[in-house]
């Protein structure tokens, strides 16, 4: 088309006609992203204001907690497949079997906000560590609060009530770089994960995600779109057992089991991390 | 363990056991940040003080603590208290 208009005499279209075509990408990519940040809220809504009320009275109380987490796991799994058909991104998953397992400590780094929507689609009766203001969030408090996640204030709670959870049979999810982490950084752990797997004698399992564009980062806006459908790899790792460091005093033991998963998550990064946009 | 001077290498002595610090980087005016020593840390060192000295140290002398000279400063104060 540039060209028959070049053969006119007319000035080259070229660079109007990329960005006719670029406007038409971040058209659709709105489209997509809105559909799904409605069909999140819509299903949300439905999930704890309607499913949850009407199924869980009849078990008893005790056995709720995983029953929410359970109906999560069902809904996060329905909306990853959903994000895929609809265009929001394309996802693969490396060694998800090891997920299956009840009772792990699941580390991952945590490039994107996306990196809990694919984990909860992948671990079943999984509890995670939120921020204690999020409880507070109107549609995001039921699930915290049915799901029993942690929203611990002090550390010593947070290992508490995470060692807790895990000899209740459920995996918990952890962040340990604390906060969203731009990707490009080393990888640095906080030492309250191997703490907790410590002290609950659970496995560990690393989780690497990449993403190709990143989007939802720290600093990126929901309206960041990115320019093509983003590329998400989740890589999980072979467990990790805290008994290779038993033995040791429990501060230094947490010191050792926190270099590993850092030499564990770095060596990931290294097999399947590329840099560029 | 009474003047300064003692309850600092006594201290030194701790970290290297507990945390496995190197005594030469352990001067008075270095921050528990620098150590990389976390807040969990923080409160095992609390108990094993408790242990060696037989004194509580009230929880809200432990936030302040920032180096290691205010831990010294705060189990000089509880001894001679």
């Amino acid at each position: 088309m540039a060209l028959g208009f070049n053969r006119l005499g007319l000035p080259p279209l070229t660079d109007d006609w990329q960005r006719l075509q670029r406007g038409v990408r971040w058209l659709s990519r709105l489209g997509v992203t809105v559909t799904s940040y409605g069909v999140y809220g819509l299903g949300s809504f439905l999930l704890w204001y309607v499913i949850y009320p009407l199924t869980s009275p009849w078990m008893p109380p005790e056995n709720r907690p995983a029953h929410a987490r359970h109906l999560s796991f069902l809904a996060f799994n329905f909306f990853v497949r959903f994000l895929e058909f609809i265009g929001y991104w394309r996802y693969r998953v490396i060694g998800a079997d090891q997920l299956r397992q009840p009772g792990r400590v699941i580390v991952a780094n945590h490039p994107s906000f996306l990196d809990i929507v694919l984990l909860f689609s992948l671990v079943d009766n999984a509890v995670c560590v939120v921020k204690p203001s999020l409880a507070k969030v109107p549609l995001v408090s039921a699930p915290i609060r049915h799901c029993r996640h942690i929203a611990a204030e002090t550390p010593q709670q947070l290992i508490a009530d995470a060692v807790a959870a895990l000899q209740s049979g459920a995996s918990l999810i952890l962040f340990p770089q604390g906060t969203r982490t731009p990707p490009d950084l080393p990888i640095s752990f906080q030492r309250s994960a191997a703490r907790i797997a410590l002290e609950a004698e659970a496995p560990l399992i690393p989780v690497f995600f990449h993403y190709q564009p990143l989007l939802l980062s720290k600093g990126q806006w929901w309206y960041n779109l990115p320019d093509k459908t983003p590329e998400v790899l989740a890589v999980v790792d072979e467990a990790l057992n805290p008994e290779c460091v038993s033995g040791l005093r429990l501060s230094i033991a947490s010191r050792r089991l926190t270099l590993m998963m850092e030499a564990r998550l770095s060596d990931l990064e290294k097999c399947h991390g590329f840099s560029g946009k | 363990m009474k003047n300064k001077q003692e309850i600092f290498e006594t201290l030194r002595q701790l970290f290297q056991e507990m945390f496995e610090i190197d005594p030469g980087q352990v001067e008075m005016e270095t921050t528990f940040q620098t150590l990389d020593i976390d807040s969990i840390d923080a409160v095992d060192l609390m108990v094993r003080l408790h242990e060696i000295t037989g004194k509580r140290i009230a929880p809200e002398d432990f936030k302040n603590i920032r180096t290691v000279g205010n831990v010294v400063e705060v189990i000089e104060r509880l001894l001679n208290s």
